[in-house]
């Protein structure tokens, strides 16, 4: 029975996805005898709170990593849609500030396609230059000043609960379900894998690869959008050094979760796990007491090891 | 080591991929000074054979013998140490070195020991003299990429002599040489033989292994079938041992009925390049129409440029009367094209990719509810297609680069098939594809043509062309020199030869 599931999950070829899994649900059994803390349902709530902002962010990078490229540029994009959505919140209402916010950010995310797939630009210096752009806008927009004056009723989209479940934990999940529906079951959703799998074949079997890139780019853009005005509601304003680095979290919980950087491998739900480990290593850390010096350098350790249990996991193959 | 004694055996090897037997207790002697070919079938274990003799695979069942010593090689480097090299079809070379630093790769030669402190120059004209002594015409100082084929294929032969290797695995090392590189290379194992070197010569033309072998193993499904001499044995009886049956390599693919009408007239393409230089035809419905000409000739420039994959400077396309401009190939695909290049690795398959995903790329537009994928209607059609092409596999979940080289193909031809293409273009659609595949895959194009699929087929293999089309066009500096009616299949290959190079 055992060996029969092996070799059924060895056969399709996902051996890291369920590596991962495991890994997680290790980690979730020795975080609780660690930790009485941990085992209370407050904590685990505020885990998925916590994470929910790196976790829409994965989602959008997911799309990117699947076609074989990476974004450098999220986290900049997230402080500029944050920025630019906190004032529409502040002057022009919760629709226009909502539109202002995922505009921002599908808008970035459409030039960085297209300069990468009709431009014929790199990817990496691509999104190299357009951090620079988007972090360099929000000082000139912002004068490094917060902008300040979120009403406190938008508060619950990034603190709020309902039945206990955290607003933007429940945003986070309809929208992993929703992108994992939509890659799974549109011909868009497939090209991402195919492209990322072997880009000119992709061309010469007649897809337009070029907007596959670019949709690629707009999805993550999309999210990094929603991830910034969910920061917003969050702490109801917007810092101009917001999401600092958060790009890097997030393609680590892509990466840490089963993706592959080359393209063509991994899913949603990789980048759910991902994330949810990444969580799980600065919270149980942070529960043990373990000073912030020391929880940086040990997720980096706990980083480096899951992604290493995976490598030795394959090179015992042949 | 003296000529004709045992230098290399591999006892009783057994090899298995996830339960999956690969080899199957396979011996293997080789004698110093020999030249012994390995055939087979793809997948009849060959490269895996091989691999495990150069250390790439650690974990079988077996014992390799070498110089009257046990020896099991934990990676290629353990190898190289003791002298089995193996030059590999895809010459692994580091091609923004020279070629003295490629030699030396690893061994290199300090001219300060302890700071380690390369002796360029001292390297240089080691590997200059070495190359002079073997009459290869390379310069040692040259960037690897600036040099041909051919010189890079020989320089890794002399890096195995320089390297004092006694054993030489070479596979498929003719696979992109001209005839008369072709030619100096045979000359150097002659070399290398006399010197008493051992070499394993993999190749799927057989009419080297007569050539240049002195023995030949035969394998097929993990099995070592037999071992025999070259003069023992004739091309039919190899065949016949690999196939495990008769084939025939000039079965005429005859039409049962004449093709259609027209259904797509070129008229005076050409490119920017100048590789293609006014090309003109027309095409009919059922009809087969060979290009042939040699590499240079401009039949895969040209195929490009009809299928959008480039940009053309002139040139006018009527389908079926109409005038279309195909500006990509996504444009040419939905005017009922398909177009399977001649590198199936760079090209055509999707790779870290399932065989459902490699077939279903392009069908997907033919399952869809709404807008979204029904994979149940998708997935029953790749194992109709895995079926209907029998492609060997474990399942449609299985990644297609674990494929052999003809069940790769027929993924791919799968993929266009299953869009029932009006026009398809193939290049090199048999290039490295074991005799078995190939039978059937010449039955598939002849089938699609007998079905009205209009088909342009380049081959480097002229009785392939000769076989299968019923026109030829000869090719040359990207002009059509000559047309051949091939009704009859009656075209010889002395004349179309001619044609292509006169």
């Amino acid at each position: 029975m055992v060996s029969k599931i092996k070799e059924k999950i060895i056969r399709s070829g996902d051996v890291k996805s369920v590596t991962m899994f495991f890994v997680l649900i290790m980690m979730f059994i020795l975080s609780m005898i660690a930790s009485p803390y941990f085992r209370t349902m407050r904590n685990i709530m505020n885990l998925l709170n916590q994470n929910a902002i790196y976790g829409i962010m994965a989602l959008g990078m997911c799309c990117c990593i699947l076609t074989g490229v990476i974004d450098l540029s999220a986290g900049s994009v997230v402080a500029l849609s944050a920025v630019l959505g906190a004032m529409g919140l502040c002057n022009l209402g919760f629709v226009p500030g909502v539109l202002i916010g995922l505009g921002t950010g599908t808008a970035i995310g459409v030039i960085n396609g297209v300069l990468i797939a009709k431009f014929k630009v790199g990817y990496f210096i691509t999104t190299l230059g357009m951090m620079s752009i988007c972090r360099g806008s929000v000082y000139i927009i912002t004068d490094g000043m917060p902008v300040t004056g979120v009403p406190q009723q938008y508060n619950i989209f990034g603190m709020g609960r309902v039945f206990g479940i955290p607003v933007c934990a429940i945003i986070w999940v309809i929208c992993a379900i929703i992108l994992g529906l939509i890659i799974k079951f549109t011909r868009i959703g497939q090209y991402l894998y195919a492209v990322g799998g072997n880009e000119r074949a992709t061309w010469l079997s007649g897809v337009n690869v070029d907007r596959v890139r670019i949709v690629a780019f707009a999805v993550n853009g999309f999210f990094c959008g929603m991830a910034g005005l969910i920061l917003v509601c969050r702490v109801l304003m917007a810092p101009a050094d917001a999401a600092t680095g958060y790009e890097m979290t997030a393609i680590a919980a892509c990466v840490v979760g089963g993706l592959s950087l080359l393209g063509g491998k991994g899913n949603v739900f990789n980048t759910i796990i991902g994330t949810l480990i990444m969580g799980l290593i600065l919270n149980i850390l942070q529960l043990l007491g373990v000073s912030s010096y020391w929880q940086e350098a040990l997720t980096g350790v706990v980083i480096i090891i899951a992604a290493g249990i995976d490598a030795f996991l394959n090179r015992s193959k042949d | 080591m003296k000529n004709n004694e045992c230098v290399l055996s591999m006892r009783d090897i057994t090899k298995k991929f996830n339960d999956v037997p690969v080899l199957k207790n396979v011996d293997l002697e080789i004698f110093a000074g020999e030249v012994h070919g390995l055939v087979g079938a793809n997948g009849a274990g060959k490269s895996t054979l091989m691999k495990i003799l150069n250390g790439v695979y650690t974990n079988y069942d077996g014992k390799i013998v070498y110089k009257d010593q046990d020896v099991s090689f934990k990676d290629p480097f353990a190898a190289q140490r003791l002298g089995v090299y193996m030059i590999h079809q895809e010459l692994d070379l580091i091609t923004n070195l020279t070629v003295a630093d490629n030699i030396y790769m690893g061994h290199e030669v300090c001219a300060n020991k302890s700071l380690k402190i390369l002796d360029k120059k001292a390297m240089l004209s080691n590997v200059q003299k070495f190359l002079d002594e073997l009459g290869f015409d390379i310069k040692a100082g040259e960037i690897v990429e600036r040099l041909s084929t051919a010189q890079q294929q020989l320089l890794l032969v002399a890096k195995c002599v320089m390297m004092n290797a006694d054993v030489i695995v070479m596979d498929e090392p003719t696979s992109s040489l001209s005839d008369t590189e072709v030619k100096r290379l045979f000359s150097v194992i002659g070399d290398l033989k006399r010197k008493g070197k051992a070499i394993i010569y993999i190749s799927h033309y057989l009419e080297e292994i007569f050539e240049v072998c002195d023995r030949v193993t035969v394998l097929r499904d993990g099995s070592r079938i037999d071992t025999l001499g070259v003069s023992e044995c004739d091309e039919e009886r190899l065949v016949q041992l690999m196939i495990g049956k008769a084939f025939d390599s000039h079965h005429k693919y005859l039409r049962s009925k004449p093709y259609g009408e027209t259904v797509l007239s070129v008229q005076d393409y050409a490119d920017h390049s100048g590789k293609v230089n006014g090309i003109s035809f027309d095409l009919h419905r059922g009809e087969i129409i060979g290009m042939a000409g040699v590499v240079g000739s401009g039949r895969t420039e040209f195929v490009e440029l009809l299928y959008g994959a480039k940009k053309k400077r002139e040139g006018k396309l009527k389908l079926l009367d109409k005038e279309v401009e195909l500006s990509s190939p996504a444009k040419a695909v939905k005017n009922g094209f398909a177009f399977i290049s001649e590198d199936r690795k760079i090209e055509g398959l999707i790779t870290r990719r399932a065989i459902s995903d490699n077939v279903s790329i392009i069908n997907f537009d033919n399952c869809l509810n709404w807008r979204f994928i029904n994979y149940r209607k998708a997935n029953a059609s790749v194992d109709d297609m895995i079926k209907f092409m029998s492609i060997r596999c474990h399942s449609r979940k299985q990644e297609a680069t674990d494929l052999s080289g003809g069940n790769q193909q027929k993924v791919i031809l799968g993929r266009w098939i299953s869009v029932r293409p009006k026009i398809l273009i193939l290049d090199q659609p048999t290039r490295g594809i074991d005799i078995g595949a190939k039978a059937e895959i010449y039955q598939l194009i002849n089938d699609l043509a007998e079905q009205g699929t209009s088909i342009i087929l380049i081959s480097d293999e002229m009785n392939e062309v000769i076989n299968l089309s019923d026109t030829i066009l000869a090719l040359k500096k990207g002009k059509v020199v000559q047309t051949y009616n091939n009704k009859k299949r009656d075209v010889t290959e002395e004349e179309l030869l001619h044609a292509m190079v006169v």
